[in-house]
């Protein structure tokens, strides 16, 4: 993928061909990641026990905990393409936090928390802190890709996003972190270190991982595959897009030169 | 090359993690034998275990006994109230006429049916409830002979009077007799907070023990000392905590459905803007060559 991009820049107008290896893992990620989402989905929603105190919703967690993760991956990457492109000033760089942003972005799934809340906490959503640091994080990385659109200059545009991806993950790590410093919140933290008087939280919709069968092995393989797979698969299939795109670019520069 | 090497290792995290995760599991499976809670998870409901009581349950009902007397608490699937009330005396091997009062209780976990029984072997009190298809029943057989039971009074906390007034009823309806107490005393007891407790002495040598709470007086009348009515009364606290499973799979289903939209418009998007791309592409092509 990045060396459509490296290729692009010496010869604008010049027809790439796919990487045929990287076409083949790249399908073969997509299969992985679409049988490790059947498996997932099967073992959450089948395989593992009903919650006795939450009923059938608890089974949003199969899919609500282990997306946040794959989009802290994601939203991560874009870190890393960042501070690679600042280094480095490749444009594949800023294609990879580009990707990250938009997968990241579509795995945050604040709607789904929204949907648990309103039988256990009665009501779609509060003024939380995780829920309103949440909502702050996906405007930030919103604001993202509406500023990027909006920089003509692509070196520009380029740079600055590589800075506000850099600073935006601030929000995922407090979004991460408020559960876990905060005793108001309502918000339950089902694992991971509590950094506050545990006895002060005034959690709702708790449970135990281990009050129900099937829940571990459940939640263990769904963290694998939509932290590891469906990030890496989608980024990849996003690169590859940004790659025509560019393509597109150059060809289309080529023709007004002409 | 080192795109092979990357995503062969990612795949091989995905299978320990699993295998990891399974015998967490197992090891999880058998510490739930000293959870305090009965739980049916087959049925969606689970009971408060009373502290000093022996559990005798079964996988498919909850068995607690003392020398107050014994629960038992089942879930059956059906929509026949009277079939489950049969069943579970059946199953809890106690032998009833029909019961000599029926009324609906309305508690903090849902609307009660009560039947109240007189048998040889002492008063029997019986809750059913209906949710989802599932009928969930309650029997306590007091031994010696208290009997629980809970009469709905609207502001019972702020006039302690009506509670005296519910024993009396209480006291009719089970002994069919018009009885006035000996002896009637309003205390209030501290456990945390103010809780008023009415006790009423009969000369019959029966006792009356009544405690309000919300809109209901718990009241258990019986034979013994007062020991052993405030031990009975340990039925309204597994009668109220009681808890049966929510039926949410509306919202389950709800949230799967945002998921995969979610998911769908970003896969949807791409590969429709993949798609004008290439049409793009070849068009600039032809540009190009023409």
């Amino acid at each position: 993928m990045s060396s459509h991009t490296a290729r692009l820049d010496s010869a604008p107008a010049a027809a790439v061909a796919p990487n045929r290896t990287a076409t083949l893992f790249l399908n073969l990620l997509t299969l992985a990641t679409i049988i490790g989402v059947a498996v997932s989905l099967y073992m959450g929603l089948f395989s593992a026990g009903t919650d006795i105190e939450q009923g059938n919703v608890q089974r949003l967690f199969y899919i609500h905990v282990p997306s946040f993760a794959g989009a802290f991956i994601a939203l991560g990457a874009t870190v890393i393409g960042g501070i690679a492109y600042l280094r480095t000033r490749h444009p594949r760089w800023d294609t990879f936090a580009l990707a990250g942003v938009e997968v990241g972005l579509a795995l945050v799934n604040l709607v789904t928390g929204s949907v648990w809340a309103r039988p256990i906490w009665n009501t779609w959503w509060n003024w939380d802190p995780r829920l309103t640091a949440d909502a702050i994080m996906i405007l930030t990385y919103a604001a993202y890709l509406m500023l990027r659109g909006g920089i003509e200059n692509i070196e520009q545009r380029r740079r600055f996003a590589s800075v506000y991806g850099i600073l935006a993950f601030s929000t995922v790590l407090i979004t991460f972190l408020i559960i876990r410093i905060r005793p108001d919140t309502i918000h339950p933290v089902v694992f991971g270190p509590v950094l506050t008087d545990a006895s002060m939280m005034a959690t709702q919709g708790d449970f135990e991982l281990n009050a129900t069968p099937g829940v571990t092995s459940a939640v263990g393989f769904a963290s694998a595959v939509w932290s590891i797979l469906v990030p890496w698969a989608l980024m990849w299939h996003r690169i590859r897009l940004e790659n025509i795109a560019e393509r597109v670019n150059a060809l289309r520069a080529h023709v007004m030169e002409q | 090359m080192r795109r092979r090497l990357l995503i062969a290792a990612l795949l091989c995290c995905v299978v320990p993690a699993a295998v990891a995760a399974q015998e967490a599991d197992e090891a999880a499976a058998d510490r739930l034998d000293i959870a305090t809670d009965f739980y049916n998870h087959a049925d969606g409901w689970h009971v408060f275990i009373p502290t000093g009581w022996d559990d005798r349950s079964t996988p498919d009902y909850a068995l607690f006994t003392a020398d107050a007397g014994t629960i038992f608490a089942v879930g059956y699937r059906g929509d026949s109230a009277e079939q489950a009330a049969a069943d579970a005396l059946r199953t809890a091997e106690i032998t009833v006429d029909a019961p000599y009062d029926v009324r609906e209780v309305n508690l903090v976990n849902g609307t009660w049916t009560q039947q109240l029984y007189n048998t040889d072997a002492g008063p029997v009190t019986l809750h059913t409830q209906q949710y989802e298809g599932m009928q969930y029943v309650l029997i306590f057989r007091g031994s010696p002979a208290a009997h629980p039971l809970i009469l709905m009074r609207e502001g019972v906390l702020e006039n302690p009077e009506l509670a005296a007034q519910a024993i009396s009823e209480a006291i009719t309806l089970a002994a069919d007799t018009q009885a006035s107490p000996d002896v009637t005393e309003t205390r209030l007891e501290t456990e945390g907070r103010t809780i008023p407790v009415t006790i009423q002495t009969f000369a019959d040598g029966r006792n009356a023990i009544a405690l309000p709470r919300g809109e209901a007086v718990y009241i258990v009348t019986g034979t013994g000392d007062l020991a052993a009515l405030n031990a009975a009364s340990t039925y309204f606290t597994v009668l109220n905590d009681f808890f049966i499973t929510p039926e949410t799979t509306p919202y389950l289903i709800l949230g799967i459905a945002v998921a995969a939209a979610v998911m769908l418009i970003l896969i949807g998007s791409m590969m429709l803007r993949r798609r004008n791309l290439l049409k793009d592409e070849a068009a600039l092509r032809e540009l190009t060559t023409a």
